[in-house]
């Protein structure tokens, strides 16, 4: 696992699971179908990750697509960080 | 019957034509409105934004609008898929200090608002002739118009000769539609429709917090395309809207009733859980996503107002605030013109247009930001342009009305459309480069779609 994947499950840990510990999530798993996350849930999560990360997310890249698995956030927070 | 003469002919006696004779009323102009229908009579259109609000009471019809039983809108909550995660938006006024103050507006029956509206502009003293504008009236060498024909309803004519005329026809756009303006482009027809009833069984929140206030406008959210209003119109009955695109209503072999039944219980639980069993009290309409607009919509002796020149969606509720809002610009206008302001300018109101283009642009904007990119826009609406879209829904769009650094929440909307505002000085306004009013759409322009009845035939038929 790599640090922004485990950065991004603290994320959804504290702010969707906080009564839900037990809730396991594959890299792969859509959000949204498992019920993290709903889809107003995924607007948060875009802030959350630009504060927690101290990056900035482009308007372009506010698409479902990139933020409905870990993984896929996981790749476009990282090109962001080493971009 | 003989000809008539008036200063200023109003063609339509909706909010736009009788905020203008109201506005024109209080300069001490008595003008002729000209209105086919007897109100009241059915319109879409029930949700006021905070700014139309304003508008209604500033015409001093505050306390009537709160006796009439309109409900009062502190409000919207969005609903995300969940059906309990919600976002709340608020009316909210800005001052001149810039600061957001908690206001509230209406909705209700346009039945009922419209009615009362025009009675206003009679009871101050506005003149009313039943009957159905059919030609605009030209001057000889063809260059202004000076009235217009009116079928009267025992089918005789007469001629109303007027120094100004004010085309408040709405979707009907009268003088476009009569070659009196510039060409009428109609924007592409996309792929989203709207299904709307009404019901008496929608269970309102009743909350002493304003965000549970009973009046507030619900929104539950699918996925892009598909999602729902639920409109409380104050007298117990409830606007009920789901936003499809088309071919999942054609796709489900649906009546229009059926359909709507069957998505109050499956598109979102929020939704479901307020309106178990839905009890329509209308029947169902429909109406497309469409859109048009009309070049050189004010000249010699013209304006349009309102639908009659430009129309950018059906679905988000600005086109109530946008006909009484530029109604009382016309009227600024008009006194100018009676003075004899501008009666040798071939395009004494380019101002006017200018100003109105540009208002409406950014709604269109905003709008087209919310179909496109609906999770972005709701990133900008929720945190990084919240201040900046509060004021554009509440229709702070106009030059003059205090706002929060608006160009930068517009730039990211257009960057995000790719989309760029040329304006230009031959009454080319607001050409939106990448978008959906190119002239090469001009074939898509058909006259024939001059109401919302007759799109929803077309619609049917394309069906």
């Amino acid at each position: 696992m790599s640090d922004v994947d485990t950065q991004v499950r603290g994320i959804l840990q504290r702010e969707f699971l906080a009564d839900r510990p037990d809730v396991v999530i594959s890299a792969e798993e859509n959000l949204v179908d498992s019920e993290i996350i709903d889809s107003l849930g995924i607007m948060m999560l875009v802030g959350f990750i630009e504060k927690d990360f101290g990056i900035e997310i482009d308007p372009e890249e506010i698409v479902a697509d990139n933020f409905v698995t870990i993984a896929a956030i996981d790749k476009l927070v990282s090109a962001k960080l080493t971009g | 019957m003989a000809d008539m003469t008036t200063d200023v002919l109003i063609i339509g006696g909706g909010p736009g034509g009788s905020t203008a004779a109201m506005r024109l009323l209080a300069e001490g102009v008595t003008p002729l409105i000209v209105e086919r229908e007897h109100f009241p009579r059915f319109h879409i259109g029930e949700a006021f934004t905070g700014e139309g609000g304003a508008l209604v009471r500033d015409l001093g019809f505050g306390d009537q609008m709160v006796a009439d039983g309109h409900a009062t809108k502190h409000g919207v909550r969005v609903f995300g898929t969940g059906g309990t995660a919600n976002w709340w938006v608020p009316v909210m006024q800005r001052t001149e200090d810039k600061e957001l103050h908690e206001v509230t507006t209406y909705q209700g029956h346009r039945s009922k608002f419209d009615k009362m509206l025009l009675d206003g502009a009679t009871s101050r003293g506005a003149d009313l002739l039943n009957g159905r504008a059919t030609q605009p009236l030209m001057s000889e060498d063809g260059s202004t118009v000076v009235g217009a024909t009116v079928e009267l309803a025992d089918g005789k004519t007469v001629d109303i000769k007027a120094e100004m005329t004010l085309d408040c026809s709405g979707q009907a756009t009268f003088l476009a539609n009569r070659k009196a303006t510039g060409p009428k482009y109609l924007g592409s027809y996309d792929k989203q429709i709207a299904l709307f009833t009404q019901v008496d069984n929608y269970i309102l929140d009743d909350g002493s917090d304003r965000q549970f206030m009973p009046g507030n406008t619900h929104i539950f959210y699918k996925e892009k395309y598909h999602w729902a209003w639920a409109i409380p119109l104050g007298d117990g009955t409830t606007s009920i809207g789901v936003v499809v695109p088309a071919k999942t209503f054609r796709d489900s072999g649906e009546s229009k009733e059926d359909f709507i039944r069957r998505e109050v219980g499956e598109l979102n639980a929020g939704l479901a859980e307020r309106l178990p069993n839905p009890n329509l009290v209308d029947q169902a309409h429909v109406i497309p996503n469409y859109s048009f607009q009309v070049r050189k919509f004010a000249g010699p002796g013209y304006m349009c107002i309102g639908d009659s020149h430009r129309f950018v969606d059906p679905i988000f509720s600005f086109g109530l605030y946008v006909a009484m809002k530029e109604a009382g610009l016309a009227t600024t206008e008009v006194m100018g013109w009676l003075d004899g302001k501008g009666r040798d300018s071939d395009n004494p109101f380019q101002s006017y247009m200018l100003h109105t283009e540009r208002a409406i642009d950014m709604l269109e904007d905003m709008i087209d930001t919310f179909w496109e990119n609906p999770l972005a826009f709701a990133v900008f609406a929720h945190d990084k342009f919240r201040q900046q879209v509060l004021d554009m829904f509440a229709g702070r769009i106009y030059d003059g009305m205090p706002v929060l650094d608006r160009d930068i929440a517009l730039r990211a909307f257009r960057k995000l459309l790719k989309r760029e505002r040329v304006y230009d000085d031959d009454g080319l306004y607001s050409v939106p480069i990448g978008s959906r009013y190119h002239a090469e759409r001009a074939p898509l322009w058909n006259s024939e779609l001059d109401s919302v009845e007759t799109t929803e035939r077309w619609l049917r038929e394309q069906a």
